[in-house]
């Protein structure tokens, strides 16, 4: 009797102690009515939807929510290195590095305005459950701090591999980024600047 | 001369290794379009006739590769340490470490960093769980870009103290506590690194408790371009991990087997906190400029959880809940954001006969994101979750086994600022797995896989279009195994797959339409023989074959009309052997030669080959 009396007060002490902080599971908030055009985020049922619409959109639009959606939680981003920003001898990182960097790099700057397009000579490689797109890219910032006024301009290569998960969804898993000339910054470097 | 001729004596018994030590490594050589890349990784340690452990461990990284634009990309990484450490059979020792490090990478400018540090000391060993150690010693570096050129030295220093084992608390309790410093003291780009954690473990006859706490400090200075060695930015970090685990077994009830009922019975309750605290500030020193970005970010994650588990006859049961607390702070208050997640995992299993089991699991999850009203940078958004899931197995015969799979699953996303709801949508997906195991003889395995798809998407403001079809992307797919083991040293493996996909999405035209739809039928036969001809030799050929025909399904005044897209194929080849040897030496070499189809007549080749040579377990 004792125990059940002890136990059955230790789980009411538990649920008072989540009842403070608990959140419904089952409910969502109501939305407010669209203004405008409707929205860009694709289902990614192809690859080149994950890459050339939704994570070239969520660039633009500086969303950072569509912007790791095209990521699977075991992406890893490479890059050969970087000319500016904290050091770091490692020359990757993963979901958890890139989302504190997509925070901070679309609060950090007022626009951002890309092109891509594919690799002159390269052909994308499509697999069964995998594939490798190929793309070279142009992407100009406007740096938000008042202090800095700074428009930038970033170009490279990009070998983007993406996994076909359980929901026959397409979704990055290995993002490379090269540069392609010395004196020119890469979109490692944009990331770079936000770590 | 005389010196080194007296003391040769002493140091050389300290020099010969004996048998004990180990020895891993490899090297690997690839080339693939136009890349090459040569990796070289190698671990020795040795001890000695007097007992001393001297440990090697070495890398280099090299890599080319030919850009698109023509231009050549060398990279080199280079890094090795050599560790000497005196017999720990004395309480008090030494350890000498040497580190050296090399980066450069040329394309039409040479970028090169040189590191190097000695670290000398000693510690003291009272114990397995317990030891204090301490070293002194120099670093220097040189950064060089072209012409330009910089070097650097300082001390260096290593401090590491940990003290763990039972009867340091009361009650029967077991702490564990480390704390470690890594100091550089060069003049120009300094760094301190510090780490500090504590745990502690109690467990009593219903109840065990956990706790872990962890604090890091660091501050670095770095130069923000690897071109200019005028600039010099400084980056102060600090995480803070701490963790609380509650575990409520009531005597005699824990989940464990039954001897005498021949039954597994009990239930558990658990409750855990955990904390995740990182600040990061970045600055350029006084007085500096250049295009760098400083700033600082805070980012906080809290979790509370609690579930119950529980066991009896043949039935299975658990109920899990969980809050997540989290806030990212990026240095401004109107570029805040704070999420909170709610969760409830239940899963229930049961054997209902000896032939069949049957089980269900689900899901829901709803995550609220909140920012300031004026953010201009996130959106007030949540994100829901439900997935129900149930199977079903059934055994035939020992041979023969049936496994149907039943799940639902919604996805909810949901912007709640005019500016983003226009991208709110839901997905209901609904999957029919079955699958049939069949083992026809010893040698002989089947087995077919069957998944049926349907993925309805739909947004919550989009435009009826008269012509398109529903928003459906459906998918069917056959998987059907053959697997041959007739002689033992020889597997053989055929895999056709079949899939149907057809998709009908959505696309934005100042509101959401119906888009250009498509369906889609992929072949796909997959040849592999496994064989061990003895002698540590193994073979492994792969022969894979896809051809796919796509019909896009376009818009013709009133009418939508099917047409054949190009059709698709590719062809790969694999050969790969392997050798090892009975000293554990591995020889590995793998050829590989993928053909796609581009339309129009035109191919792609791809060559690949890569060769190993490796030792030990890496």
């Amino acid at each position: 009797m004792t125990r059940l009396v002890r136990t059955m007060s230790l789980s009411v002490c538990l649920v008072l102690l989540l009842n403070g902080c608990a959140k419904d599971p089952f409910s969502t908030r109501r939305p407010d009515k669209p203004l405008g055009n409707g929205g860009t985020y694709l289902t990614p049922v192809d690859p080149p939807i994950a890459v050339d619409t939704n994570l070239y959109h969520a660039m633009i639009e500086r969303n950072a929510g569509h912007y790791l959606q095209t990521m699977a939680d075991s992406v890893v981003y490479v890059f050969d290195y970087v000319l500016e920003g904290p050091p770091d001898s490692a020359h990757s990182w993963g979901i958890g590095e890139e989302s504190r960097i997509a925070g901070n790099m679309f609060s950090g700057v007022s626009s951002i305005d890309a092109f891509w397009e594919p690799v002159t000579g390269r052909v994308d490689r499509f697999e069964d459950t995998t594939a490798i797109l190929y793309r070279t890219y142009r992407i100009s910032v406007m740096m938000a701090k008042s202090d800095s006024a700074l428009s930038l301009s970033y170009r490279g290569e990009m070998a983007v591999t993406l996994r076909r998960n359980a929901l026959d969804l397409w979704l990055i898993v290995r993002w490379e980024d090269l540069h392609t000339s010395a004196g020119s910054p890469s979109w490692a470097d944009l990331k770079s600047r936000f770590r | 001369m005389l010196c080194f001729v007296l003391l040769l004596p002493l140091v050389l018994p300290g020099l010969i290794p004996t048998a004990e030590g180990s020895l891993t490594g490899r090297s690997a050589f690839s080339s693939s379009y136009r890349t090459r890349t040569w990796l070289d990784s190698l671990q020795i340690q040795a001890k000695t006739l007097l007992g001393l452990t001297w440990s090697l461990s070495q890398r280099l990284d090299l890599l080319r590769k030919q850009l698109s634009t023509g231009r050549d990309l060398r990279q080199r990484q280079f890094h090795a340490l050599l560790t000497a450490q005196s017999p720990r059979r004395s309480p008090v020792g030494w350890k000498i470490d040497l580190d050296g490090d090399e980066s450069s990478i040329t394309e039409s400018v040479d970028r090169r960093t040189l590191w190097s540090r000695f670290l000398v000391g000693g510690g003291w060993y009272p114990g397995k769980q317990a030891y204090v150690e301490a070293q002194v010693g120099g670093i220097a570096s040189a950064h060089r870009a072209g012409a330009g050129r910089t070097d650097d030295q300082g001390l260096a220093q290593h401090l590491g103290l940990e003290w763990s084992g039972a009867g340091l608390l009361p009650a029967g309790g077991y702490l564990r506590s480390s704390l470690t410093h890594e100091g550089d003291g060069r003049v120009r780009i300094p760094a301190q690194d510090t780490r500090l954690a504590i745990g502690t473990d109690w467990a009593g006859p219903t109840d065990s408790v956990t706790t872990e706490w962890a604090e890091q400090w660091s501050n670095v200075r770095f130069f923000p371009s690897p071109d200019r060695f005028d600039v010099i930015g400084r980056q102060q970090r600090r995480n803070r991990s701490a963790q609380v685990q509650w575990r409520h077994s009531p005597a005699g009830r824990r989940p464990g087997f039954d001897h005498d009922r021949g039954l597994t019975v009990g239930w558990n309750l658990d409750a855990t906190y955990g904390l995740n605290q990182n600040l990061y500030d970045a600055a350029l020193l006084p007085g500096q400029t250049m295009a760098f970005i400083p700033g600082d970010t805070r980012t906080v994650r809290r979790a509370y959880g609690a579930g119950t588990d529980a066991r009896g006859g043949p039935w299975a049961f658990s109920l899990e809940y969980h809050y997540r607390w989290t806030e990212d702070r990026f240095g401004e208050v109107r570029r805040d954001q704070t999420g909170e997640t709610g969760e409830l995992n239940s899963t229930m299993s049961a054997r209902v006969t000896s032939t069949d089991s049957t089980g269900v699991r689900a899901i829901f999850r709803v995550t609220s994101y909140a920012v300031p009203a004026d953010s201009g940078f996130f959106d007030d958004r949540d994100e829901a979750e439900r997935v129900i899931e149930a199977f079903w197995w059934h055994r035939f015969s020992p041979e023969l086994a049936l496994r149907p799979v039943l799940s639902f699953q919604r996805q909810r996303q949901i912007f709640l600022s005019e500016r983003r709801s226009a991208d709110n949508n839901t997905n209901d997906i609904y999957v029919l797995a079955p699958a049939v195991i069949w083992n026809l003889t010893r040698a002989v395995m089947l087995q077919q896989t069957f998944a049926l798809r349907a993925h309805y998407r739909s947004f919550d403001f989009e435009r009826k279009d008269p012509l398109g079809r529903s928003t459906l992307f459906r998918r069917a797919e056959s998987v059907s195994d053959v697997r041959i083991a007739q002689v033992s040293a020889m597997t053989w493996t055929v895999r056709y797959t079949y899939r149907y996909e057809d998709f009908g999405g959505l696309y934005d035209r100042g509101g959401w339409v119906q888009a250009v739809d498509w369906d889609r039928r992929s072949n796909l036969i997959d040849f592999r023989l496994h064989w061990r001809p003895g002698l540590g030799l193994s073979f492994e050929p792969e022969v894979a074959l896809e051809f796919k025909r796509s019909f896009n399904h376009r818009r013709e005044a009133d009418r939508i009309r099917r047409i054949q897209d190009n059709p698709f194929w590719r062809r790969q080849l694999v050969l790969q052997a392997v050798w090892v040897s009975r000293y554990g030496y591995c020889v590995r070499l793998s050829l590989a030669q993928r053909t796609q189809d581009l339309g129009l007549g035109r191919r792609d080749l791809d060559n690949r080959w890569e060769f190993s040579l490796s030792k030990g377990v890496m």
